[in-house]
């Protein structure tokens, strides 16, 4: 990191390769769309590179790198929205996108489920479905363990509204998710 | 068996959310990453702004932009005060005595109210001719007779 700021260029390629897929992970997981997503990560590094000297270095580059990251997938949905406007019902269900599919087996072993595709497009289904503010505090919570106070200040509300999204984003979630959940409490 | 709780089922669905948004990530082929790599390098590589040049470089900057006006604008300040001091003769404090003018006469000939020439009679005469206006007073003397007294 020091060396990064002293201009070493390869340096920062090492920041880079290891936190590119991360800072990746979490700016889809926001503005769900892939293409977007490389997008955002890439003005992330190229304005982390430009205010290197600002990094407080007693901060991991990654949680700075985060930071900016969550800045601009946050102005990307509010871009959006301001295209297309989306309800933000803080209290809104959505129903099961797809009733079809045959219950999956968790098992407790959510890393195991995760092979099956079909988990996979039910996982990413329910996270379109939810409003972005919903979408974005569920992200941070769970890809990167933010408090709620983290949380407020990255979206720029109260502890509550973070609480509230947080508790009615999970509760759509599981209710989406509804059978791979019950099969798991009766394995 | 235990009935699973919302912390379990918290649990679960963050570990869903978290493992399936980390093979998302995964699934993207790395020449995609190498080909943003090269585009941030290519980006941070441009130069950046020129260093801080500092009180005395700000100012001898701003002087190479305004060179042509700042002569200019002397050089036209200084044709002003010359005119100005062509039309006015002169600055003051010295006098060049060099050639001085006898002083004129013109104007109005001499008004004489009175002449008393005990012992002898005056004349006085005005004459006007190309050189100008002069008074002339001739003085005879009543002692002599028959001299001419100038």
């Amino acid at each position: 990191m020091a060396a990064a700021r002293r201009g070493d260029r390869g340096a920062f390629q090492s920041l880079f390769e290891r936190y590119h897929r991360r800072a990746y992970a979490l700016a889809l997981g926001v503005v769900r769309n892939s293409d977007d997503a490389l997008d955002l990560v890439q003005d992330a590094f190229i304005k982390a590179h430009k205010h290197l000297e600002r990094f407080e270095g007693n901060a991991s580059f990654y949680t700075w790198l985060y930071r900016i990251v969550m800045n601009l997938a946050i102005d990307h949905l509010r871009k959006q929205r301001r295209q297309k406007p989306v309800e933000l019902d803080e209290t809104a269900t959505q129903e099961a996108l797809d009733d079809s599919l045959l219950p999956k087996i968790l098992g407790g072993n959510p890393g195991r489920a995760l092979m099956d595709k079909q988990i996979r497009a039910r996982i990413d289904a329910a996270l379109d479905s939810l409003s972005e503010n919903h979408r974005a505090v569920l992200v941070m919570r769970e890809l990167d363990g933010l408090s709620y106070e983290e949380m407020a200040d990255a979206m720029g509300c109260s502890k509550g509204t973070i609480m509230s999204r947080l508790f009615h984003a999970r509760k759509n979630m599981q209710k989406q998710l509804a059978d791979l959940f019950d099969v798991q409490g009766a394995a | 068996m235990t009935k699973p709780t919302d912390s379990d089922d918290n649990h679960d669905l963050g570990e869903l959310v978290r493992g399936h948004l980390e093979l998302s990530a995964d699934d993207v082929p790395a020449p995609r990453f190498d080909q943003m790599w090269r585009e941030i390098d290519q980006s941070i590589a441009e130069p950046v702004a020129a260093p801080a040049l500092g009180v005395w470089g700000t100012v001898t900057q701003w002087l190479d932009r305004k060179l042509g006006y700042i002569i200019t604008g002397v050089a036209s300040a200084g044709a002003v005060a010359a005119i100005a001091l062509v039309m006015h003769g002169g600055g003051g404090g010295t006098v060049d005595n060099t050639d001085v003018s006898a002083p004129a006469f013109g104007g109005a000939p001499a008004q004489l109210e009175s002449l008393e020439t005990p012992g002898g009679t005056a004349t006085v005469m005005e004459m006007h001719d190309e050189d100008g206006d002069a008074t002339v007073i001739w003085v005879t003397s009543d002692d002599i007779e028959g001299q001419d007294n100038p």
